[in-house]
This record gives structure tokens, C-alpha cells and sequence, in this order.
């Protein structure tokens, strides 16, 4: 295994971070979260706005 | 007196969706897995929703989702909902180097590198490193001092440097394909002291 110095892998560990988080914002949403979301303003005056969770989770 | 505002439900509707990749690539990131972080963004769409009129207009969209999709995540981790695990989907690609001379990094690795950290420290080292929130931006999501953000990412960029550069995985990451050999070396010689 070739020797590496820190800051080499200082900056591929920030490429790398940076790269995984962008390759997942070029993707196409599924189906069923494009659903859910024509769903949202329907639900309007059902259960989901009455039976308002926690955002704590 | 309360000069807070809701957005229109239209609007809301429309920065809520525009937030949805990136707590696609929050959720993926946090948990390793893709179809567990859809999971979690359609439960964080429904909770946004379901709370807009507690949105303030004119704040972050996107940091107030990611607040309620890592407080999901964190919570259904201790009822077990969810478990962080490793995708092995995004384990075939390999990111680019940035330098022709240097190795590409695996997202493989790196994924699984992230998965061997405390909850507290892949989640910093997401929203700052990954994401490009700033400390301060970070510490809000994460409920947490700013010194305590600056002082978890450190920690976490260090012990992934030290994870990468070794192949030092555990259990915590174990048991897909694409791993590397040192990885699996690693791996085997874990699974020797349990049974040897």
C-alpha cells in the first residue's frame, strides 16, 4: 500500500464526503415519495393534520 | 409581540420539496442505507407537514427538516425502527480522486468508515463536511453547543482518516460485498477472536 501523507488524505476524505453526499442530490425521486408529496395538500383536512406528531421524533 | 410568520401552504409545499434531496443524501449518510432514508424522509414530509404552521417564514427549510429527520432517525434508532447499517447499492460506485496520481476513494469504505462512528460524530461530520453547514449551523440541527459541534467533527474527521487509512472496520459495518481487502482481513480476524 502506497505511504500517503496526512494532508492528501485530509483532502480526499473531504472530496470523498463532499462527492457522497452530492451524488445522492442528482438522483430522481421515487415514485412513491412523488406520491406522498401529491398526497400532502389532500390529506389536508384528514388525519395527518389532526394527529400532528412530535417533531422531537 | 409574535411577529412569526407560516408560509402559505403552496410555498411551504414547494420549499419542502425542494429540500427533499438533500434529506435524501442526510438520511442515506446518517443511516448507510438507501431505502431506510427514504423511509425516514417520507416520515419527516408527513411531520413537516403535519407541523407547517410551526415553520417560520423566511427561516431554513432544509435545516428545520433535517432537525426533524435526524430526531426520527435517533429516535426509532432506540425503539429499533431503524439500524444504521451499509448499502451495498452505493458500495459499486467509487468516487473521483482528486488528483490523477491518487487513489480514488470508495464510497464502500467511506460509507462504511462513517458507519464505525458514534451517532454524535457521523452526524457532525455529515453536516459540516459532507452537507457544508457551518458549525453554527450544525450545532442547531444537532441541539448541541458550537464548541461541541467543532470538537465532534475533529474527532470524527480524525478517527475516519485513521478508519480509511488502516481498513479498521469492526462489526459495525459489517457484511457486504466490494470490501476492500484489508477491510476483509480485518473482518476475518474479528470473527477468529469470537471463534477462533
Amino acid at each position: 500500500m502506497p505511504v500517503r501523507s496526512k494532508e492528501d488524505m485530509q483532502q480526499r476524505l473531504g472530496i470523498g464526503l463532499k462527492n457522497m453526499y452530492l451524488s445522492v442530490l442528482d438522483e430522481p425521486l421515487p415514485d412513491d415519495m412523488l406520491a406522498l408529496l401529491d398526497q400532502l395538500d389532500t390529506d389536508d383536512d384528514d388525519d395527518v393534520h389532526s394527529s400532528r406528531p412530535d417533531l422531537n421524533g | 409581540m409574535d411577529k412569526r410568520q407560516a408560509l402559505p401552504a403552496a410555498e411551504f409545499k414547494q420549499q419542502l420539496t425542494e429540500a427533499i434531496p438533500h434529506l435524501r443524501a442526510f438520511g442515506r449518510s446518517l443511516s448507510g442505507d438507501r431505502d431506510v432514508a427514504d423511509d425516514l424522509v417520507q416520515d419527516t414530509l408527513l411531520k413537516a407537514w403535519a407541523a407547517r404552521d410551526r415553520f417560520i417564514a423566511g427561516t431554513s427549510m432544509r435545516a428545520w427538516t433535517f432537525v426533524i429527520l435526524r430526531n426520527t432517525f435517533f429516535s426509532s434508532m432506540r425503539r429499533k425502527k431503524f439500524t444504521a447499517n451499509y448499502d451495498e447499492l452505493v458500495a459499486e460506485r467509487i468516487l473521483s480522486a482528486p488528483a490523477p496520481q491518487q487513489e480514488p476513494l470508495h464510497l464502500a469504505d467511506l460509507q462504511r468508515g462513517l458507519m464505525e462512528l458514534s451517532d454524535d460524530q457521523r452526524e457532525a461530520i455529515i453536516l459540516v463536511g459532507a452537507g457544508g453547514y457551518s458549525y453554527e449551523e450544525a450545532a442547531e440541527i444537532a441541539n448541541c453547543a458550537v464548541g461541541t459541534m467543532k470538537s465532534r467533527v475533529s474527532r470524527a474527521r480524525k478517527a475516519l482518516e485513521d478508519i480509511l487509512e488502516e481498513g479498521r472496520f469492526t462489526s459495525a459495518s459489517d457484511g457486504h460485498a466490494n470490501l476492500t481487502a484489508t477491510a476483509l482481513e480485518n473482518i476475518i480476524g474479528a470473527v477468529e477472536k469470537i471463534a477462533p
